[in-house]
């Protein structure tokens, strides 16, 4: 049951103590098992992930920051039989690649986005992220994120669900057992969404990040549960009627 | 080098299209041609002009054309604007219902009443249709039958092809009127 | 059989015709025709067009399409090209063969969509960030369109690099006859390096398409393949048109349309008695340096480069003739086009100076 997913490489992850990268691409591993890896073609991002095709033995394109979902177009529509999704961090799919991700939605690709909200900026040092919470520390807002200076955290998977080429959309957490197990569902959903052609699919993940949250990594477990959970609600916003169970 | 025409007018007379039969014709009869637009914000309701160049051999050097010798001029801008830079000796086509002034200078200068023309044969639409016609009057640049032939196969043979044959006709009929007392101003 | 054609048009169908089935772009004048035309004529052929939200975007999306082994393009004019600078970046760091078309309007900023060449540093220099070169070409008529679109593809995918296609917008425009190339079955080079999913290939070895050199040691190996490459493209693919140059005392350089308004005063100067020539560079990188060796242009004694620009392209002319002879020029920019009259002028100035 512990094995390792013959999908991860030997590489040691590179990731900070706490971190929910690692867990993440285990978990991404495990159900890319379940589906053809070898008919997968992943879209890396730039950020605290931008070295996961060391760690996930498939095909890989490295994206521009915050251009992955337009790759990952240019990939699905010349090998519309593959797999294809993204890997992005805040910054990638809420800041610089907003358009991106909301164009690719809106035209319905049938790709999968696993979107990282771990509400800070972690390989460019601790900075706001679009997600960070209000009043939440970091680097670019020392005294805490203030709205009146830089507005109020971007709920990305409540804005994607409403756009009609989303076919899923759900929110999920790594910081306990069962949400693990759930994100797991989720991520299989969403593959099998993409595997139907019913449209866009994406799980946000919220994911910890002790070392910028300046945070143990069991204290990052409980700010998952009670500064992220409380403003980013788990759950599915979006599931087709019919075509996957 | 090759002939340089220029026709100039408002968006919506047809002066890009009669360009293009032109050098449609032209092609037909193996010559080397060019058309080239003045495209952008001034083709949505402001000014319109083509540039067509036809080469007897060979293809076309140059598409531009700065100074035409054979002006076209459906309305008193084109006709102010172009006629100075027409090339000395060249023919300066006008419609003259458009056109209530006379400027001088060394070319040849024949004045049409196209509207007026096209209104007795049923449309104003065919007011390029009638100047091609006084342009292959004055011209011969390309056979009649050839234009004939490429206006049949634009507008159809059924459709508004009969009003544009007799425009074309009563242009080139016109034009060959007037061609013989027309205004040199030096 | 010829027949009449629009720049742009033919943009478009000679890309088709050179295997490309794939088109990414986002409207802007004076180029747009080319995807008017390619949304209807790609779904004819099993081809994808797909309009995206932006020019960061549509080069993005040419990105993915070549990565996955696509020949792929996208056409824009200098707005959106300066957007995709970034994806270009990418495309050389990666690898990746893409056609990118600029048909050049007046700038800077928002500038105008009247013609120039005012892009040739942005095209020829780099336009991204980082140390590559991208391989440029420019046609001058429609007809050479279809041999510049097809060798583009071809280049792009023998190099492994994006390849650019400069035109104006009175290229973009002008319609003239051609002879329509024969559609026939085109066979890209295989491309075993594309990540389109292990099960593509019968070893199960993966693809990884990429730009990150972490260690700056790997980035300068990267880079000097990269630089090889460029020295044997330098060596083996610079292309010109020589037309009357052998006596001619003055020569001038233009480059696409341009050209043909400077071969236009050259046959006008030549019926005064002037030995003018004109040497067109139809490959802008690599610089065709070898039209301008003393053995080239033997009876030169005075170079007039012409563009439609402030001087761009003189640059590298004077670097080619590295101060054996004079080069002066003449060009006109913002989206206005030097006139033959005002070319001629300087043409006859430079001849009483050359007595």
């Amino acid at each position: 049951m512990f094995k390792r997913p013959a999908l991860l490489t030997e590489k040691n992850f590179h990731y900070c103590p706490g971190c929910h990268h690692g867990i993440m691409h285990r978990l991404l591993a495990e159900v890319l098992e379940e589906f053809n890896p070898e008919e997968t073609v992943g879209i890396s991002s730039v950020g605290c992930s931008v070295f996961i095709y060391d760690y996930l033995d498939i095909d890989w394109v490295a994206a521009a920051h915050g251009r992955a979902p337009a790759v990952a177009t240019g990939v699905k529509r010349v090998k519309p039989d593959r797999l294809v999704f993204t890997y992005q961090g805040d910054g990638d799919l809420a800041a610089i690649g907003t358009g991106e991700i909301v164009h690719a939605a809106a035209r319905g690709e049938k790709i999968t986005a696993i979107f990282i909200n771990n509400a800070v900026y972690g390989m460019t040092g601790g900075q706001m992220a679009p997600t960070t919470l209000t009043g939440q520390k970091t680097t670019t807002t020392p005294e805490g994120r203030n709205p009146s200076q830089q507005g109020y955290p971007v709920k990305m998977v409540e804005m994607l669900s409403v756009l009609d080429g989303v076919a899923y959309a759900a929110r999920v957490a790594l910081n306990t057992p069962k949400r693990i197990l759930d994100a797991k569902k989720a991520l299989r959903k969403a593959f099998k969404v993409q595997r139907a052609n019913l449209g866009f699919s994406i799980v946000e993940v919220l994911s910890a990040c002790p070392t910028n949250w300046g945070v143990s990594p069991v204290e990052a477990l409980k700010w998952v549960d009670e500064k992220m959970i409380a403003y980013y609600p788990l759950g599915e916003y979006k599931t087709p009627q019919e075509g996957v169970e | 080098m090759g002939k340089n025409f220029l026709m100039a007018g408002f968006g919506g007379q047809g002066v890009l299209l009669m360009g293009e039969l032109l050098a449609k014709a032209a092609l037909l009869e193996n010559k080397g041609v060019s058309w080239l637009p003045a495209y952008g914000p001034e083709m949505r309701g402001g000014t319109a002009n083509c540039a067509v160049v036809i080469e007897e051999e060979g293809e076309v050097v140059s598409p531009l054309v700065f100074e035409p010798e054979v002006l076209v001029a459906f309305n008193k801008p084109s006709y102010l604007k172009f006629l100075p830079k027409t090339v000395p000796g060249g023919i300066v086509i006008v419609n003259s219902d458009l056109v209530d002034v006379k400027l001088s200078g060394p070319v040849r200068q024949v004045f049409l009443p196209a509207n007026q023309a096209c209104l007795e044969l049923g449309s104003m639409k065919a007011v390029n249709i009638y100047l091609l016609g006084a342009l292959i009057a004055l011209t011969s640049v390309v056979k009649a039958e050839t234009i004939l032939g490429v206006l049949k196969e634009v507008f159809g043979p059924k459709g508004v092809y009969p009003l544009n044959e007799k425009a074309f006709w009563r242009g080139y009929d016109d034009a060959g009127k007037r061609a013989n007392h027309v205004e040199t101003v030096n | 059989m010829k027949v009449l054609m629009k720049g742009n048009e033919a943009f478009a169908e000679a890309a088709v015709r050179a295997g490309c089935r794939y088109f990414f772009g986002y409207p802007i004048t004076p180029q747009s025709e080319v995807p008017h035309y390619l949304a209807k004529r790609l779904p004819e052929v099993g081809g994808v067009f797909l309009q995206a939200e932006s020019e960061v975007a549509a080069i993005n999306m040419v990105y993915g399409a070549a990565a996955a082994g696509a020949r792929v393009m996208t056409s824009s004019s200098g707005p959106g090209i300066s957007l995709m600078q970034e994806g270009i970046s990418y495309l050389a760091g990666a690898e990746l063969p893409a056609v990118i078309v600029n048909i050049m309007r007046g700038g800077p900023g928002l500038g105008n969509i009247a013609p120039t060449q005012a892009d040739y540093f942005q095209a020829v220099k780099g336009g991204g960030h980082g140390d590559y070169r991208v391989i440029v070409l420019a046609p001058a008529n429609v007809g050479e369109i279809f041999t510049l679109m097809e060798k583009a593809f071809d280049l792009a995918d023998k190099y492994r690099m994006p390849v650019m296609v400069l035109g104006d917008g009175i290229l973009g425009q002008v319609m003239e006859p051609v002879e329509l190339p024969p559609l026939k079955e085109v066979n890209p080079p295989p491309k075993p390096w594309a990540a389109t999913g292990k099960i593509e290939r019968n070893d199960k070895t993966r693809r990884i398409i990429n730009s990150l050199y972490i260690v700056p040691e790997e980035n300068e190996k990267h880079l000097e393949q990269q630089f090889a490459k460029y020295r044997q493209i330098e060596e083996s693919e610079p292309l010109h048109e020589n037309f009357l140059v052998e006596d001619a005392q003055i020569i001038l350089v233009s480059f696409g349309t341009m050209a043909r308004i400077a071969k236009s005063v050259v046959l006008k100067v030549r019926e005064r008695g002037i030995k003018a020539g004109l040497i067109r560079p139809i490959t802008l990188w690599p610089f065709p340096k070898k039209a301008f060796t003393a053995a080239s242009i033997p009876a030169a004694k005075k170079i007039l480069t012409v563009e439609m620009n402030g001087g761009q392209m003189v640059e590298d002319v004077r670097l080619a003739v590295n101060g054996r002879i004079e080069v002066d020029f003449f060009g006109r920019t913002g989206g206005m086009v030097p006139e033959s009259n005002q070319i001629m002028e300087k043409v006859l100035a430079i001849a009483r100076e050359v007595e």
